[in-house]
């Protein structure tokens, strides 16, 4: 009887301050077998009235009474068959405590681009603000740290620290990781290799203005999806585009290319939605808690879902009141007379 | 939830109250019910009775009162399920795992090849660390690198492949750089602070060094004493072990003087820890395997597996009405 994840992981009705979701053990085909055989069950009644109703011609309402009856019973009998089948798919209420424990490795561009300010007072201080306003109050995601440029390297392995991970991040300084260029497809692919081990739900969020000179980022997002790992994105920057400041001799002055000319950098918001698509996850602009409004709208129910699935937490089941309808529903039959008076 | 610890029971008893008017409901159903397979056989009854011939009892009318039987037995069946039948098997016993930070000396001394031929300090502690930190599954482990000034490089974390893929991008201090010093007492006061987070019940610190502290004196009142350090992690409730690795310190004709071992003997005894010499590299290991020998894991009480066997008795429920329509449609339908 041991649960199994269902292929989207989870239903997320909300009802006021539980969400929805099915438990869908392993017999669950079973019982997707069982309503043709129950429906076959409801028809022969059916069909048992109608040859009655035949045979008896004319006199059948005097005999049988109004076929409003049997209706009635065929219904209850139907309503009442579908609420078992519900319930032998374990419905469950996940509360609202905890955050149910995710595994979310979060991958910091930290090309040149991120100098751009943009974004205040930078594009990259602005994902460390953002990383901070994550860190607040979780109790038992644990974060990783994977900083991008051209290449990825992992700067902190999965840890329930998540101040830690806050203070490693904020000594992130653009340009100062790995090779030169944007590579966020190799990002991904390191986080989703140091994911493989983990039996939570799987989250990456890819942090960055979007660049993607390798262009490996979608289909890294797509192998990563296949893996049953989310790709989620947030965008820093603006579409509109912003020269690089960077310390140079005698001050700040901007990033050229080789050819001399200054080099303007943009949010590129397609690249992005695409790679968050592919990951079959979500995109968001950086905002004041883009972040954080995006692990608690996206992560934390399907984190509390898995949770669930493993049993790591306990759920509310809420098959005994789908049961207490069905069986009102067949008292209700019973109670229903066989024929008029 | 009734019952024993272990074994059958029943999550959710409340509902079983419902068994009164399910069975008042059945009970009255049961008076109601047709005493014969067709509508009009109680009046030949009394006819045939009368004459005396007595109607033949075939095996339908034996069995007119079986799908009525069937159906009252699916909606107890609902009833059981509802109660939410569970059995409870004891789970694997885990255990509880530790918090253990280890702090590693990387001043330019840890170059010095005395642990074993060809390999600096550096290199066979790092080596042992990760066959320590293999070894323990169950711990979060992390580091913290210090030579003048110290880095928690890797927070506690479960992933002991990715704490080992740290130690190795591990690197000595330049030699006699602005960095080439010892603040034992710091890097301590980081790894007690990291620690300090932690909500694990055994919180453990290992620090690995060949030298003796020389940022904190009486002439930098700013800086972290050892002993201080240690008052640290006596308030956090956190254990020291410290290993001095290393013949001592080495001259530039060669030679080793013995280290001045009084701070850490200081450190590991003011927190409840151990203090440990390792000359070479076996030594090494031997005194990771004393620490892995102090700081064994104590089995938790096993956990408990919950199964649910409601559905069983729902799949019963369901089977028993299934059988109930079906006959009442064929073989023992009534007519009308």
């Amino acid at each position: 009887m041991a649960g199994r994840a269902f292929a989207v992981g989870f239903v997320p009705l909300k009802v006021a301050v539980i969400a929805l979701l099915f438990l869908l053990p392993t017999y669950w085909p079973l019982v997707l077998l069982l309503l043709p055989m129950a429906l076959v069950a409801l028809w022969l009644p059916r069909r048992a009235e109608r040859r009655r109703r035949s045979q008896l011609g004319a006199r059948t309402h005097a005999v049988i009474g109004s076929p409003r009856w049997p209706l009635l019973r065929a219904s209850c009998d139907a309503l009442a068959l579908l609420l078992v089948l519900v319930a032998l798919l374990q419905p469950v209420g996940v509360g609202e405590q905890g955050d149910g424990g995710a595994d979310v490795v979060l991958c910091v561009d930290v090309s040149w681009s991120m100098a751009a300010r943009d974004e205040l007072p930078s594009r990259l201080q602005r994902v460390q603000e953002e990383m901070g306003e994550l860190a607040t109050g979780l109790t038992d995601t644990r974060l990783a740290l994977v900083a991008f440029a051209g290449t990825a390297e992992l700067v902190v392995p999965l840890t329930v620290d998540a101040a830690a991970v806050v203070t490693m991040a904020n000594e992130l300084l653009p340009g100062a990781h790995g090779t030169g260029g944007t590579d966020p497809g190799a990002a991904i692919d390191l986080a989703r290799q140091w994911l493989a081990r983990s039996e939570r739900l799987r989250v990456i969020v890819v942090l960055s203005d979007g660049e993607d000179f390798v262009g490996n980022g979608m289909a890294a997002a797509a192998r990563t999806k296949t893996a049953g790992i989310v790709v989620h994105a947030v965008g820093c920057g603006d579409p509109g585009g912003s020269k690089i400041v960077v310390d140079g001799d005698g001050g700040e002055q901007f990033l050229r290319d080789g050819s001399g000319n200054d080099i303007v950098s943009r949010l590129e918001v397609a690249n992005l939605q695409a790679l968050s698509h592919a990951g079959g996850g979500r995109f968001t602009r950086s905002t004041p808690n883009s972040l954080r409004r995006l692990y608690d709208e996206h992560v934390v129910p399907a984190a509390r879902a898995a949770a669930v699935h493993s049993g790591r937490l306990a759920p509310r089941h809420l098959a005994p009141w789908v049961l207490f309808t069905a069986l009102c529903l067949w008292m209700l039959r019973w109670c229903v007379p066989e024929r008029s008076r | 939830m009734i019952g024993f610890e272990l074994g059958w029971q029943v999550a959710e008893p409340a509902w079983g109250w419902l068994l009164l008017p399910v069975l008042l409901v059945m009970a009255w159903r049961w008076r109601r019910l047709p005493r014969a397979p067709f509508a009009a056989a109680g009046l030949l009854t009394t006819v045939t009775a009368a004459n005396e011939l007595p109607l033949p009892r075939t095996l339908r009318t034996r069995l007119w009162a079986l799908p009525a039987c069937l159906s009252m037995l699916a909606m107890l069946a609902v009833v059981v399920a509802m109660m939410r039948p569970t059995a409870h098997r004891p789970a694997p016993a885990l255990p509880p795992g530790r918090d253990l930070l280890l702090c590693l000396d990387t001043s330019s001394s840890m170059a010095a090849l005395d642990l074993e031929p060809d390999r600096s300090r550096l290199d066979v502690g790092r080596a042992v660390a990760a066959d320590f930190v293999r070894a323990r599954p169950f711990d979060r482990i992390g580091f913290v690198a210090f030579a003048r000034y110290n880095d928690l490089r890797c927070p506690l974390t479960s992933d002991h492949e990715a704490l080992v893929v740290l130690l190795d991008k591990l690197t000595m201090v330049q030699k006699e750089g602005p960095e080439d010093a010892t603040a034992i007492g710091a890097a301590v006061a980081t790894a007690a602070a990291a620690l300090r987070r932690s909500t694990a019940k055994s919180k453990v610190v290992v620090v690995v060094t060949d030298g003796e502290e020389n940022v904190a004196s009486a002439l930098a009142p700013d800086e972290i004493a050892p002993l201080h350090a240690a008052q640290l992690c006596a308030e956090f409730g956190i254990r020291v072990h410290t290993i001095a690795v290393g013949r001592g310190n080495q001259k530039p004709d060669g030679r080793f003087v013995a280290l001045d071992t009084t701070a850490l003997q200081q450190l590991a005894a003011g927190t409840g820890g151990r203090f440990f010499v390792a000359t070479d590299r076996r030594a090494l290991a031997q005194v990771y395997a004393a620490i892995d020998a102090l700081e064994a894991n104590a089995l938790q009480p096993p956990g408990v597996v919950v199964q649910e066997w409601f559905p069983l008795a729902l799949a019963l429920a369901l089977l028993l009405w299934l059988g109930a329509r079906s006959l009442s449609a064929s073989c023992l339908s009534r007519l009308p």
